[in-house]
């Protein structure tokens, strides 16, 4: 298929972009937190790809090429924009059922963890949600980020200690 | 905890899953999006196919300007052979050259084959007997 791109084949182009596209825009909305944004991210990194083709491997696979496009404009973007991005509380921080105390230490908790989340760095903040959440290996996340698995392994475990301290009353192994 | 526990912790995937809010598009937002990104790409795509656009594509991109130009051009070409052709003057102008230089108006007036040599030949023999800045 990246042959036919080569030579300028509209559908099979329009088949790369349609393989591709939900995982690149579920990417560049983790990377940007904003919808419009995200998609000039994807729409700019495929036509990038189209670009630099000649520059992919095709012996191996298209995505983890994509995605590294999509990763190093998304941060340089994340990172031009200098804002600190932050979580809405979830629907579900106050609880009917709860006493009031309880209400409030949990709104309290979570109210500390999301500043937490807020302060971690973009990087390292990507890095706990593609594994916490999108279910990305330690291997896959080194190759996006061209970075060594053990450089990985230690913001991850940086992430989870600094967001870990944030819910330790929530789990009762406080202080 | 060590950097090489990464073993799932439950607690705190629930708690960042909470956090987490995808933006997702819809079905409809999806598919501009991919017109946006193959629209976008087409000049690139066209360029790698073969260089040169093809003859419709040059046409498609002045279609926009030489559609109105003609038809202007064919408007104003008509209004004027309207005006001319009531107008006495332009009719009498005109007359001469329809009957007389041109071999279709010729045979309309009914001339016999000699008449009709005769015709043609003579202004060419008057013609080249004074020809033009000799005298």
């Amino acid at each position: 298929m990246v042959t036919r791109v080569r030579q300028g084949d509209r559908e099979a182009y329009g088949a790369l972009v349609e393989r591709h596209l939900d995982r690149a825009l579920a990417l560049s909305v983790r990377l940007l937190h904003h919808r419009e944004d995200a998609e000039d991210l994807t729409q700019d990194a495929f036509l990038a790809a189209l670009d630099h083709i000649e520059a992919f491997d095709d012996t191996r696979p298209f995505w983890p090429w994509l995605s590294r496009i999509i990763v190093n404009r998304g941060l340089d973007l994340a990172a031009a924009r200098d804002v600190r991005v932050t979580e809405p509380l979830p629907d579900d921080a106050f609880d009917p059922g709860q006493s009031p105390a309880d209400a409030a230490e949990r709104a309290e908790i979570l109210s500390r963890f999301r500043h937490e989340l807020a302060l971690l760095p973009p990087r390292r903040k990507l890095i706990m949600q593609l594994f916490e959440l999108d279910g990305y290996t330690v291997a896959e996340i080194a190759q996006l980020l061209e970075s060594s698995r053990a450089t990985v392994r230690w913001h991850l475990h940086a992430a989870r200690h600094q967001l870990r301290r944030a819910l330790a009353n929530f789990r009762g192994d406080g202080p | 905890m060590t950097p090489d526990d990464l073993t799932p912790d439950r607690d705190l995937r629930d708690i960042l899953r909470r956090f987490d809010s995808p933006d997702r598009a819809t079905p409809a937002q999806r598919r501009n999006l991919k017109r946006r990104i193959e629209a976008a790409a087409a000049p690139h795509l066209a360029e790698r196919a073969g260089g040169a656009p093809a003859w419709w594509e040059f046409a498609a991109g002045w279609a926009r300007t030489l559609i109105p130009l003609g038809v202007a051009t064919a408007l104003a070409a008509a209004a004027l052979m309207l005006w001319a052709a009531k107008t006495d003057r332009a009719r009498t102008v005109m007359m001469p050259v329809a009957t007389q230089d041109s071999l279709v108006g010729s045979v309309r007036h009914d001339r016999t084959s000699q008449r009709l040599l005769d015709y043609l030949v003579t202004p060419a023999l008057s013609g080249s007997a004074t020809p033009p800045g000799r005298d």
